[in-house]
């Protein structure tokens, strides 16, 4: 394996999940595992079929970062991202995806850490669930 | 200039003995309303040499292969097959359909032809005790194999169905556990796969062989693994898939069948006991795969008929019936829709109240095109798979007059 670390697929918007990254980006913070960011306008765009392409492509998680729903900027997004959410969520419990690899956060601009967190834990999942990969450095954040 | 593969197409498809009559034009379900389209049309461009502009076209994927075109061709010419082979030799030039549904239809099989992960697929049992079934490879918890002829329910992607389409209000999972029940009255306990893999039908009909084959082989070592005799299904496509695409790669493959041919047998046979009550009108929708490419028009009928309802026939039906407007998750456009509400409008003009269908995707597609014509205030049909009204009148149990 060239790079055993985990993929996480980053799934956000335009609003508070790009704030979070710029702002983690700007601080240098190394994020866990291989985080691959992919933005959206909005998560009410996030059609199950790109989580399931994102896995076909080799993704180990995925994460979805938005905004509170009532922080919203397009109004609707909070909502249609419920109903997509538990689909791909669905497809990918069918498929064997372990629970907590797609998951979905809404946070406001401030709160990194539990980006970070999020990320760690699903690494570290990854990392369990491969036990002949390589042993990169993983888990905890910062 | 066309290439080997599209030269033995239009061989072994009889193309070339197409009398460019138009009588497919006219029979054609997208033609009445895709102006310019043409089953002979794709036909000509590729006699005419013309194959990378045939290639190319959208028109090639606008085919809903529904086999109404056969129906009528004086020369023979197999114009789904036709299609099919022309459409796995644009995809090698990398041409494809618009994709439906966000792609998420083509990544799941993908997914399970890739073959990393061992699904988790059989939610849909419920933990409900009274489903009598063997799980292959054996779980915990397993009972002893089935004596005697395995039979292996296929159950296709209903799991799968249910998620996408639970909000439409589509039963999948509910008609899988149903089929079950329908069988275990038979006095079948069915085998299922744990990790069974999408049939393919949809991949191949989109001519993407390559996946195909993967599913193919994944499925094949699992129904020998199993040591299955025989394979029923619920769907359709999985039923035609199984019954004819795998024996022709295959070499040998337990025979498939539709579930409705099972049960429609065992009634007439008197192994099967329905409680024929006066229960209404209601219209069928034959699936273009279990019509024109099975041939099996009469045993749905059969059940219905058996469980009480008078069946109506709409304008359309038996070998002449409108397909449901998109097939292999290509292709959903403004024409799809209208086929879909010229179809329910042949439903409500027979007065039955339920049309009633055999494929998991003739209703999925009906109860979109429904919940369309709800929002514009248009009166309403209830559209339903045939097994959960069997399923329905076992309940009831006996036998009244």
């Amino acid at each position: 394996m060239e790079n055993a670390e985990p993929r996480i697929v980053i799934f956000h918007c335009n609003w508070a999940g790009r704030h979070i990254l710029d702002t983690l980006g700007r601080g240098r913070t190394r994020l866990p595992g291989r985080a691959l960011p992919v933005q959206v306008s909005c998560l009410g765009r996030m059609h199950p079929g790109l989580v399931l392409k994102a896995l076909e492509a080799g993704a180990d998680g995925i994460l979805l970062l938005g905004c509170p729903e009532e922080a919203c900027r397009y109004g609707v997004g909070a909502e249609k991202v419920d109903q997509r959410y538990a689909e791909a969520q669905g497809l990918a419990a069918l498929l064997g995806v372990p629970a907590g690899q797609v998951r979905l956060l809404r946070v406001a601009p401030g709160e990194a850490e539990e980006v970070l967190h999020a990320l760690a834990e699903m690494a570290a999942a990854s990392q369990a669930a491969q036990p002949q990969a390589e042993a990169v450095q993983g888990g905890g954040a910062q | 200039m066309t290439s080997e593969a599209l030269r033995t197409a239009l061989a072994e498809t009889r193309a070339y003995f197409c009398l460019s009559c138009g009588k497919c034009t006219a029979s054609c379900p997208v033609a009445r309303w895709e102006e310019g389209f043409s089953p002979r049309r794709l036909v000509e461009g590729l006699l005419a040499g013309e194959a990378e502009a045939t290639l190319a076209q959208d028109a090639l994927w606008q085919c809903l292969t529904c086999l109404r075109c056969e129906m009528v061709c004086p020369s023979g010419v197999r114009l789904g097959e036709f299609v099919r082979r022309v459409r796995a030799a644009a995809r090698e030039r990398a041409f494809a359909g618009p994709c439906t549904h966000g792609g998420a239809v083509e990544a799941w099989r993908r997914l399970m032809a890739q073959g990393g992960r061992p699904q988790s697929r059989l939610r849909w049992l419920g933990g409900d005790a009274s489903l009598q079934v063997e799980v292959w490879p054996p779980q915990e918890e397993a009972g002893p194999p089935a004596e005697g002829e395995r039979t292996l329910f296929f159950v296709g992607c209903l799991p799968y169905y249910q998620v996408l389409f639970g909000d439409l209000g589509v039963p999948a999972e509910e008609m899988a556990r149903q089929a079950v029940r329908l069988l275990n009255a038979l006095g079948i306990r069915p085998v299922v796969l744990a990790d069974e893999r999408c049939c393919g039908h949809d991949l191949l009909w989109q001519g993407d062989e390559a996946t195909f084959a993967r599913l193919l082989g994944a499925n094949a070592r699992l129904v020998a693994e199993a040591r299955v005799d025989r394979i029923v299904t619920l769907c359709p496509e999985c039923a035609l898939t199984l019954a004819k695409d795998y024996p022709a790669r295959l070499g040998a493959f337990p025979p498939a069948v539709h579930l409705s041919e099972v049960a429609a047998q065992a009634l007439q046979e008197g192994r099967l006991t329905l409680p024929r009550r006066a229960q209404g009108l209601v219209t069928y929708q034959d699936p273009c795969r279990l019509g024109r490419h099975l041939g099996v028009y009469e045993a749905p009928r059969a059940l219905l008929e058996g469980l009480g309802y008078t069946v109506v026939e709409m304008a359309h039906h038996g070998k002449g019936a409108l397909c449901c407007g998109t097939s292999a998750w290509v292709n959903c456009t403004a024409t799809s829709k209208a086929i879909q509400e010229e179809r329910l409008r042949e439903a409500q003009e027979t007065g039955a109240p339920v049309l009633v269908t055999a494929c998991p995707k003739c209703q999925i597609h009906f109860r979109c095109a429904l919940a369309g014509k709800a929002r514009g205030g248009e009166p309403r049909l209830a559209v339903q798979d045939w097994v959960l009204l069997v399923a329905a009148a076992l309940d009831q149990g006996g036998e009244d007059a």
